[in-house]
């Protein structure tokens, strides 16, 4: 495809949000706290809480890492991502194209869909959990990583199927599904865990919750085949769960509707709901439970409303995650209807699905998957306070009008390299390199800018 | 949903939908009553919840 086309076609795509939003689209803090607690009481955390108390993290870990890490996380949306948010007002597209030029925003669209695609298929194997129930489906365990029966792939090709027909028909009326099911959700596994308390010997008076929590729930001890974790594993876990969002700048694309840049610490509603009191409560149904699996864990816990609250958490978190795939995709395929790029997103997503390691990896997944897109929030951060103060020319890509801005593009790929073999060559963790990566995005951004902005010679 | 009264009869509805999906799991643990019927109580919180609330909130952004 050629750059012109694609260029053309991304601008077309979003040509909605071009311009800044005006003042008279702006929304009040409430519809933040909304949209941040529907988001992140979701699916995910289901499975979220289980890994963590697979990995042996205490509870020491977990409370004081938690807070921690989701202090941070809204620290960083508050400090980093809405400040930027609220004076540009641009949607990451805008921005980003600005900065990077389109061939290479194309790119980052293509990574940024496989990664939706990704993150949906976890969603729906979460669903095919619960829906397998009734059928006396073998569940995966800890330790399986390729489908482990005939039985697991029909499940999760009818929910795929399923998912993927109604984020094609009817993506709007399930988005306010999902919001109006938010609140319920979090209800259920805040029931769900208290339902739980005389299984694992918590007494009516909780006087002995320390004692079972220590015992019984966090132990500190990885279950066989898992890895040890530590605080540190917790706190980094936490902080950067979301690290696409805010250090790598994606919800530039929401906050821009903010009034204040202070709209950013709504972000703790879902941080703390979310990402703390669903994540204790998930452990706290772990412990009393038999399975490895969200939906027998969550049906052993309350019965039907448990297995209801798994399918519907999968579902719809999967589906604005499988539309937003489309809509990522659909760039680079000229002249496709929406419906054929949602149903390839779906097939995708339904393929991945098949594979309990999504599910059972499903930290390393999110924590590959901010790596590998929050260099790009590192770049825009540089562009916007460094560029102009260094002598730099900000918006390099729109003023030179370049296709492909290569200071950018090396510090993408470059970084992505080095993060590659940290992992795999010196053995450390994915969750500790995002923020040595974003910080070096910063750095490497405005050294790469320049040497190359010196030899376009330009000075705008 | 014009009926302003009705709306807030609705609201009530949803909000007990709330309550009594969430309370069944308290008073298990406090031992008044077994689990069965915690499970059953759940799901006549979550059709309360979801009926009203679809009514309330299913036609409109929210």
């Amino acid at each position: 495809m050629k750059a012109t086309t694609i260029t053309q076609k991304l601008d077309n795509l979003y040509e909605f949000d071009r311009e800044p939003v005006t003042k008279g689209k702006l929304q009040g803090i409430g519809n933040f706290l909304g949209m941040y607690a529907g988001e992140h009481v979701a699916g995910t955390e289901f499975v979220i809480g289980i890994l963590f108390v697979a990995h042996g993290v205490s509870v020491t870990d977990l409370f004081i890492g938690g807070f921690i890490g989701n202090l941070l996380a809204v620290l960083s949306w508050a400090l980093i991502t809405a400040p930027i948010a609220v004076r540009e007002r641009l949607s990451l597209y805008w921005q980003l194209r600005k900065i990077c030029g389109p061939v290479l925003v194309f790119m980052y669209n293509i990574v940024n869909a496989l990664m939706f695609c990704f993150l949906a298929g976890s969603m729906v194997a979460v669903s095919a959990t619960a829906v397998g129930i009734p059928f006396n489906i073998a569940m995966p365990t800890l330790g399986d990583l390729y489908p482990n029966s005939i039985g697991w792939v029909i499940t999760v090709l009818g929910v795929g199927a399923v998912i993927t027909v109604i984020a094609i028909l009817g993506f709007e009326s399930l988005a306010r599904f999902s919001k109006i099911a938010a609140p319920w959700m979090f209800i259920i596994f805040v029931a769900a865990a208290i339902n739980s308390f005389p299984k694992l010997g918590i007494t009516a008076d909780l006087g002995n919750f320390w004692q079972v929590a220590n015992d019984t729930i966090w132990t500190g001890t990885a279950k066989e085949g898992s890895k040890q974790f530590t605080i540190w594993h917790v706190i980094f876990f936490t902080w950067l769960a979301n690290s696409a969002m805010h250090l790598g700048m994606s919800d530039l694309s929401i906050l821009r509707y903010a009034k204040k840049w202070y709209y950013g610490f709504a972000s703790a509603v879902g941080m703390f709901l979310g990402h703390y009191v669903a994540w204790i409560a998930s452990g706290v149904l772990y412990a009393a439970a038999t399975s490895d699996a969200p939906g027998p864990v969550a049906y052993q816990a309350v019965g039907v409303a448990g297995a209801i609250c798994v399918v519907v958490a999968g579902w719809t978190t999967a589906n604005p995650t499988l539309y937003r795939a489309g809509l990522a995709l659909q760039v680079a395929s000229p002249n496709w209807k929406r419906w054929k790029v949602t149903l390839l997103a779906g097939v995708i997503t339904t393929t991945a699905a098949m594979f309990p390691a999504l599910v059972m990896r499903l930290l390393d997944f999110v924590a590959l998957y901010g790596l590998i897109l929050i260099p790009m929030g590192g770049i825009i951060f540089a562009d916007y306070y460094l560029s102009e103060k260094l002598g730099l020319t900000k918006y390099y890509a729109e003023k030179k009008k370049l296709n492909f801005n290569i200071a950018a593009g090396a510090t993408w790929f470059l970084l992505l390299a080095v993060a590659l073999f940290a992992n795999r060559g010196l053995g450390i963790d994915l969750f500790f390199l995002p923020v040595p990566t974003w910080i070096a995005a910063v750095i490497l951004y405005i050294v790469f800018s320049k040497f190359y902005q010196k030899k376009q010679g330009v000075v705008l | 949903m014009k009926n302003k009264s009705t709306q807030t009869l609705l609201a009530i509805l949803a909000i007990a939908g709330l309550i009594v999906t969430i309370v069944p799991s308290i008073l298990n643990w406090q031992g008044i009553i077994p689990v069965n019927n915690v499970n059953t109580l759940m799901m006549v919180g979550t059709v309360l919840w979801f009926i009203p609330a679809i009514l309330i909130f299913g036609k409109k952004e929210v």
